[in-house]
């Protein structure tokens, strides 16, 4: 049986090593494989193999005597097979045995098909035979391909989630609809997890929901406490409606007037609307007074396709490298649009 | 992230055009309501990004909607056949969820009575009820979300997230410059 298994593992590197290099890009590695080079092409087409070639992963066992059966399907579905065998020989060894000796006893069980998470779009219909062929697997296998399957499952998300119902659990169609569903939701809170800081560190539905309620909670509370900035930053919105061409002919009035109105804002504590009134004849006034400034800040203000595009781009793209390029853009975007 | 980086230009250009039909429309504001006029534009903005995609713009839109006040706002944006557009979808879209809704409902009440012979063990009740408890506090946060289920709460929270980072962003981006450029006019005075 050794004999046999090192063989088949021997056969399926071979022909997994020469088909299958997938262009995808490097995944985390679970311990299992022992290809250091091509672990990361093993792994993607671990998980890719399933997409274009097999639409149902299948992995059929069959009787001993059928065993050249069982070479040439499990060369079909290398991926599997390189994972499972590459994770022990003698663990592959002692499963297949069991799996013979425990099909040996029932000459009447016909190849059970056994519906893996995968990732095709195959109805999940076949997934009530699984129940009796998973009685048969040793229950550390079942361990080992579950947790291969997982962490390949976390790469590639798709429409569909297959179950596979494991030893003793039950296997009528609500309860597998709710395993479905639950393993639809935990997918979902691991992308979550990426995605809210700190939720890495905890485990288990409640204490990520905590986290992510928090997390959504703080984040409304930055927008209101913004939004309560810039209104008091910006009084001023009576040239709001100024087209960019507008504001980019006559720059200079528009601009300066803009940058007038933060200014008397600091000294005044509670802008009202009579006070708003006043700035607006101030403008005039402290135009010398801002040449320095407006020279500064409104270099790109002849560029009209520049402000709507570039500063966008500016903006985001050179965040922390270059605070000078973000301020004045910043500016102009500001004082254009904020008069 | 390209993605972000899109989704952060197009929030802002919404953004604007939101703020400028508000200011169009009233000249002068008080700091609550200029506070106020900013939140929604942000708001809509963020939500016509995702155009009606996904259930808590569905609503966000749909809320601001109600409001007639908000509705100059609103076609602004997102332009003048929103009103019909949002009103068909949003009967489409709160049928569907309630009709997923009745029907999980349905299907829980007929699995519990076949399990209530069952002996649960404590600690997952009380866990369960810890779950629970925090899934409808987070429905009550994400817009829309109480006609979700548990699966597509999850998904919307995501999204959601999503959203709400790119608007803190560009808020903070935008509050930041502006606290700048006043930092530096009182300077040069």
């Amino acid at each position: 049986m050794a004999a046999f298994s090192s063989y088949q593992l021997q056969h399926t590197n071979s022909s997994l090593l020469d088909t299958v290099f997938l262009p995808s890009s490097p995944i985390k590695m679970s311990g299992f494989l022992k290809e250091q080079n091509n672990s990361c092409t093993i792994q993607n087409c671990f998980s890719q193999c399933y997409q274009p070639e097999f639409p149902a992963n299948v992995i059929v066992h069959e009787n001993g005597p059928n065993v050249t059966t069982t070479t040439a399907t499990l060369s079909q579905n290398e991926p599997y097979s390189v994972t499972n065998k590459s994770s022990s020989l003698d663990m592959d060894s002692s499963s297949v045995t069991d799996k013979i000796e425990s099909e040996n006893n029932k000459p009447n069980v016909t190849p059970m098909d056994k519906k893996r998470k995968s990732r095709e779009g195959s109805p999940s219909t076949s997934s009530a035979h699984s129940k009796g062929d998973n009685g048969k697997k040793t229950k550390s296998n079942s361990k080992l391909v579950v947790k291969e399957e997982k962490k390949a499952n976390e790469e590639a998300p798709t429409d569909y989630i297959h179950v596979r119902a494991r030893r003793g659990q039950a296997t009528d169609s609500h309860s597998l609809a709710e395993r479905v569903r639950r393993q639809k939701i935990s997918e979902r809170m691991k992308k979550l997890q990426s995605l809210v800081p700190g939720c890495d560190k905890v485990t288990g539905k409640a204490l990520m929901l905590d986290e992510i309620i928090n997390y959504v909670q703080t984040l409304q509370n930055q927008v209101e406490f913004l939004s309560t900035k810039l209104a008091y930053l910006n009084p001023m919105y009576n040239d709001f409606g100024m087209d960019l061409d507008a504001l980019m002919v006559s720059p200079d009035d528009q601009n300066l007037s803009g940058l007038e109105t933060p200014l008397p804002n600091i000294q005044q504590v509670s802008p009202t609307t009579s006070q708003a009134a006043e700035v607006i004849p101030n403008t005039k006034s402290g135009y010398p007074f801002l040449d320095n400034s407006a020279s500064l800040m409104f270099q790109q203000a002849d560029f009209p396709n520049s402000i709507s595009q570039g500063n966008g781009q500016l903006l985001w793209g050179l965040d922390d490298q270059k605070p000078k390029i973000i301020n004045q853009s910043g500016f102009s975007t500001n004082f254009c649009f904020f008069h | 992230m390209s993605n972000t980086g899109s989704l952060k230009q197009e929030f802002l250009k919404k953004w604007i055009q939101g703020l400028k039909a508000c200011s169009a429309k009233k000249k002068e504001m008080s700091i609550m309501e200029r506070k106020k006029a900013i939140k929604l534009s942000a708001d809509l903005a963020m939500a016509s990004a995702r155009n009606s995609t996904t259930y808590w713009s569905h609503t966000l839109m749909a809320n601001a909607l109600q409001a007639n006040k908000n509705k100059f706002i609103v076609s602004d944006i997102l332009g003048n056949d929103s009103d019909h557009g949002i009103k068909k979808s949003s009967m489409r879209v709160l049928a569907t969820s309630h009709k997923n809704m009745r029907s999980k409902k349905i299907l829980k009440k007929s699995c519990s009575i076949s399990r209530r012979s069952k002996k649960k063990a404590l600690g997952r009740c009380i866990a369960r009820n810890l779950v629970n408890k925090r899934t409808q506090v987070l429905k009550r946060l994400v817009p829309g979300g109480e006609y979700m289920d548990d699966e597509c709460l999850i998904k919307e929270t995501l999204d959601y997230i999503l959203s709400l980072r790119v608007q803190v962003d560009v808020m903070r981006h935008l509050a930041n410059n502006a606290t700048h450029a006043v930092s530096h006019t009182t300077t040069t005075s």
